[in-house]
């Protein structure tokens, strides 16, 4: 790969690499840290990739795997706690169902779900993968992907309903 | 209307169950950023929302390219190749002042009197000048003794009186 081919890739992925990095690690800062490292990493080895067939899933793998070593030491997981707890805080019960509150719901459900599942959820509605690529990037079949998409999508979508319910009987 | 509900209620059925395309997904994606959603789908809403909102986060720290090796040692080498430079030149320098320092009264002659013809004329005219200066003290000698002759005559005249 060249200098110029590889400044594209960085382009083209460095935002997506950063949110999945974010929904690992849940620190903004630790996430911008982890994107700079791997990006360092891959540039010194960037003459092998012509043998890569899925760039895209390549770079996405390598960060998922940079921040799973990272959720391993101890520094990044008290970090990460951290920040876990704060986004966990409800909010006010009374407007719950306004837009940016309800978001915030879902941003709180998301958390919930086992973490294989959220970055499924990810890489499908977020970044707009192929089954194919997400199985890639994460080192699972398609088939267990769809399943796993499929669960997570009706675990939000039965807590979404429950929340619009309860939303409803408080006005 | 009816139709279009219909559709994405279908549409929505196959996305949990994870047997959408990327286009059914992105159909679902414009029918929940608009205006039109029916109540049914209300609860939904948020899902897609939180996705939209998700998709605007961007990497504060943009990625800058670590220095080549090359240009970093083409730097070191030209900063060494520099630093020799000015030491050579310094050096220079000290020995030039030296050189001034040790020649110096040599040098204010020769700028002086550059013509050795003049340094000749210089020559006599300052042996003219010491040969004057040893006549006129003969010639001092020779007032002393008048001087001396002149007041014995004025003391015998005084005595006299």
């Amino acid at each position: 790969m060249t200098q110029l081919e590889f400044v594209n890739t960085v382009k083209r992925l460095e935002d997506k690499m950063f949110r999945l990095a974010k929904m690992m690690l849940i620190s903004t800062d630790e996430a911008a840290d982890a994107v700079q490292e791997v990006f360092t990493k891959l540039w010194v080895k960037r003459e092998q990739f012509n043998r890569i067939s899925n760039t895209d899933a390549y770079f996405l793998r390598t960060v998922r795997n940079y921040c799973l070593d990272r959720i391993k030491s101890k520094q990044a997981k008290e970090s990460r706690l951290d920040s876990i707890s704060f986004m966990m805080k409800a909010p006010s019960s009374e407007k719950q169902f306004e837009t940016h509150e309800a978001i915030g719901i879902v941003e709180q459900l998301m958390m919930k779900l086992p973490e294989k599942q959220r970055l499924i959820v990810q890489l499908r509605d977020i970044e707009g993968y192929e089954f194919k690529e997400i199985a890639e990037i994460l080192d699972m079949n398609e088939n267990a992907v769809r399943t796993a998409l499929s669960r997570a999508r009706k675990t939000l979508k039965n807590a979404l309903i429950k929340q619009y319910e309860y939303g409803l009987q408080k006005h | 209307m009816n139709t279009d509900y219909k559709n994405i209620d279908k549409l929505l059925n196959k996305y949990f169950e994870g047997l959408t395309g990327l286009e059914e997904e992105a159909l679902l994606r414009d029918y929940f950023a608009s205006e039109d959603v029916a109540p049914a789908h209300e609860p939904y809403k948020a899902l897609f929302g939180y996705f939209n909102r998700e998709r605007q986060i961007r990497n504060p720290q943009r990625f800058t390219l670590p220095k080549a090796g090359i240009s970093r040692r083409f730097y070191m080498a030209a900063s060494v190749a520099l630093f020799i430079g000015l030491g050579l030149v310094w050096l220079l320098q000290q020995n030039h002042h030296q050189g001034f320092d040790l020649n110096g009264t040599a040098t204010h002659i020769q700028i002086s009197n550059p013509n050795p013809e003049k340094q000749k004329e210089a020559g006599k005219e300052l042996k003219k000048f010491t040969r004057n200066v040893s006549e006129g003290l003969d010639k001092t000698g020779t007032l002393s003794l008048f001087g001396q002759t002149t007041q014995k005559v004025f003391n015998l005249k005084t005595t006299k009186k």
